[in-house]
C-alpha cells in the first residue's frame, strides 16, 4: 500500500511538473522575445540562453516535484533542487554544443521537415535533460558511482522517451490546434511527457546502501 | 527490482513506444537509386506513401539508358502474371491535339489520372480534368500562343503526357502499339512493388497506389527533348 501511494505521488508530481514546466518554457520563450526587443543582447544567443534558463527551470521544478514525492529526509530539499536545476541547464547546454559540433543535418534524418523534426529534437532534449538531472542528482546525493550511473541512465532514457512522446502528441494535435488551445496545449503536452517520464523512472532514485 | 532491471524495463518500454508511434512521427524516407533514376518514398504521418522519382540527368545518354531499363520493365510485365492495375505515364512523340487524345482515351485502355503539355523548356501546363470533358473555351489562349496555333483550338498540338492506370495486359499492348506513343513509363509499378516489399512498409503498413488514387510522381523525361535549348 505504501509502495502504491509513493508511486501515485511520484506520477502525479511528474504530471504536474511536466505541465507547468513545458508551459513555463513557452512563457520563457515569449519573455525572452520581449526582452530582446527592449534591450540589446549581442550575438546569436537566443536558443542558448533559452536552453540554459529553460534547463535550469525545468530541472529545478523536476527536483522540487521529485523531492515532494519522495518525502525523503536525506539531504536538504534546497540541495536537491539546486543540483537538479544545475543538471537540467548543463544537460541542455551540453546537448546544444554536441548538436552543433556534429551538425544538425547529420542528426535529423533527411526528408524530415516541419513538425516531424520536432519528435527527433524533443527526444534529444529529453535525453539531455534527463541525463543531466540524473547525473547531477547522483552527485548531489553523494551516492556510489554504480547507483549514480544507473539512475542517470534511467533518467536519460526516460527523458528521451518522454520527449519522443511529446513530439508525436504534438504532430497528432497539429499546428492549428496548438495555436487555438494556446497554453493549454503546452500544458497537455507537458503532462504527457511528464507522465511518461514518471512512469519510466518510478519509484525514484535508489535508496542509500 | 534493482537498477539494472529497471533500466532494461525502461529500454523495452521505450523501444515498444517508439516502435509503435514511429510512423506517426515521420519515418525515415526510403531511397531508390539506379544508374538512370533515383526515387524516394516517404510515409506521411496519416499513412500515405508518397513516391517521387527523378532522372539523374537529362543527357541523351541517360535518357537512352532510361528507355532501355523501361523496356526491360515492360518485357517483365508482359512475361509475368499481371500484377493488377499499374500506374503509367504515357509520353507522346510530339504534342497531340485535344481531339486526338480524346480518341485515344475513348478506346478505354487507360483509367485517366492526369494530363500535361510540356511545350517548351520554360513552359508546361498540367491538370487532373479529363480531356474528354473539356470544352473549347477551357483551352487556355496562352497555350495556343506558345504552340503558335491560330486554327481550331481542339486541333492545337498541346498534349504531351497522360498518366493513369492500366487494368489488364491488353491495355499495355494497346499503348505500345500506338505510333503516336514514344514511351509507356512503367517505373511507377516497379516503385510501388519496391515499397510494398520493403521491411518498413511490412512493419508499419500504410496506403499506396491504385486503391487510394496515389500516383507516383514520374520523371519528366520530356524535358530531355529540349536539353540543348535550355532558357
Amino acid at each position: 500500500m505504501r509502495g502504491w501511494r509513493r508511486f501515485g505521488r511520484w506520477l502525479s508530481a511528474h504530471l504536474f511538473v511536466g505541465a507547468l514546466g513545458i508551459s513555463g518554457m513557452v512563457g520563457l520563450d515569449m519573455g525572452l522575445t520581449v526582452l530582446k526587443r527592449r534591450i540589446f543582447l549581442p550575438g546569436p544567443h537566443d536558443v542558448t540562453l533559452w536552453l540554459g534558463l529553460g534547463g535550469l527551470w525545468l530541472g529545478a521544478l523536476l527536483g522540487g516535484g521529485q523531492r515532494w514525492a519522495l518525502r525523503s529526509p536525506e539531504g536538504s530539499a534546497l540541495r536537491w533542487v539546486f543540483w537538479s536545476g544545475l543538471g537540467g541547464a548543463l544537460g541542455w547546454l551540453g546537448l546544444w554544443g554536441v548538436f552543433w559540433a556534429i551538425g544538425p543535418e547529420r542528426l535529423i534524418p533527411p526528408g524530415t521537415s516541419g513538425m516531424q523534426a520536432w519528435a527527433w529534437i524533443l527526444s534529444g532534449l529529453g535525453l539531455g535533460a534527463g541525463l543531466g538531472v540524473g547525473i547531477a542528482q547522483g552527485i548531489g546525493l553523494g551516492r556510489s558511482k554504480g547507483a549514480m550511473g544507473g539512475w542517470a541512465a534511467l533518467s536519460g532514457l526516460g527523458g528521451g522517451v518522454a520527449g519522443w512522446g511529446i513530439g508525436v502528441a504534438m504532430i497528432q494535435l497539429g499546428e492549428e490546434t496548438l495555436e487555438q488551445w494556446g497554453v493549454l496545449s503546452w500544458a497537455l503536452l507537458g503532462a504527457i511527457g511528464g507522465g511518461i517520464f514518471g512512469l519510466l523512472t518510478a519509484p525514484g532514485p535508489p535508496s542509500p546502501e | 527490482m534493482n537498477m539494472k532491471q529497471r533500466v532494461c524495463l525502461c529500454l523495452l518500454f521505450g523501444a515498444v513506444l517508439i516502435g509503435a508511434t514511429f510512423p506517426y512521427a515521420g519515418a525515415v524516407p526510403l531511397y531508390w537509386q539506379t544508374e538512370t533514376e533515383r526515387a524516394t518514398a516517404v510515409r506521411e504521418p496519416e499513412g500515405l506513401w508518397v513516391i517521387h522519382a527523378e532522372l539523374l540527368s537529362n543527357t541523351p545518354a541517360h535518357l537512352e539508358a532510361y528507355r532501355k531499363a523501361n523496356a526491360i520493365r515492360l518485357r517483365r510485365l508482359q512475361e509475368r502474371p499481371w500484377p493488377g492495375p499499374i500506374p503509367v505515364q504515357i509520353t507522346f512523340r510530339g504534342p497531340l491535339s485535344l481531339r486526338a487524345v480524346r480518341a485515344l482515351l475513348d478506346a478505354g485502355h487507360l483509367e485517366f489520372e492526369s494530363v500535361a503539355g510540356v511545350l517548351a523548356p520554360d513552359f508546361a501546363w498540367g491538370g487532373w480534368v479529363d480531356p474528354r470533358t473539356w470544352r473549347r473555351e477551357d483551352i487556355d489562349p496562352t497555350w495556343l500562343a506558345r504552340a503558335g496555333w491560330s486554327g481550331d483550338p481542339e486541333e492545337a498540338p498541346l498534349i504531351t503526357h497522360l498518366t493513369g492506370w492500366l487494368h489488364q495486359p491488353e491495355d499495355l499492348e494497346f499503348w505500345l502499339d500506338r505510333p503516336e506513343v514514344e514511351l509507356v513509363d512503367a517505373l511507377g509499378a516497379e516503385l510501388e512493388a519496391w515499397v510494398q516489399a520493403h521491411a518498413v512498409y511490412r512493419l508499419w503498413g500504410g496506403r499506396i497506389g491504385y486503391r487510394d488514387r496515389v500516383m507516383p510522381v514520374f520523371p519528366w523525361i520530356e524535358y530531355a527533348r529540349f536539353a540543348g535549348e535550355r532558357p
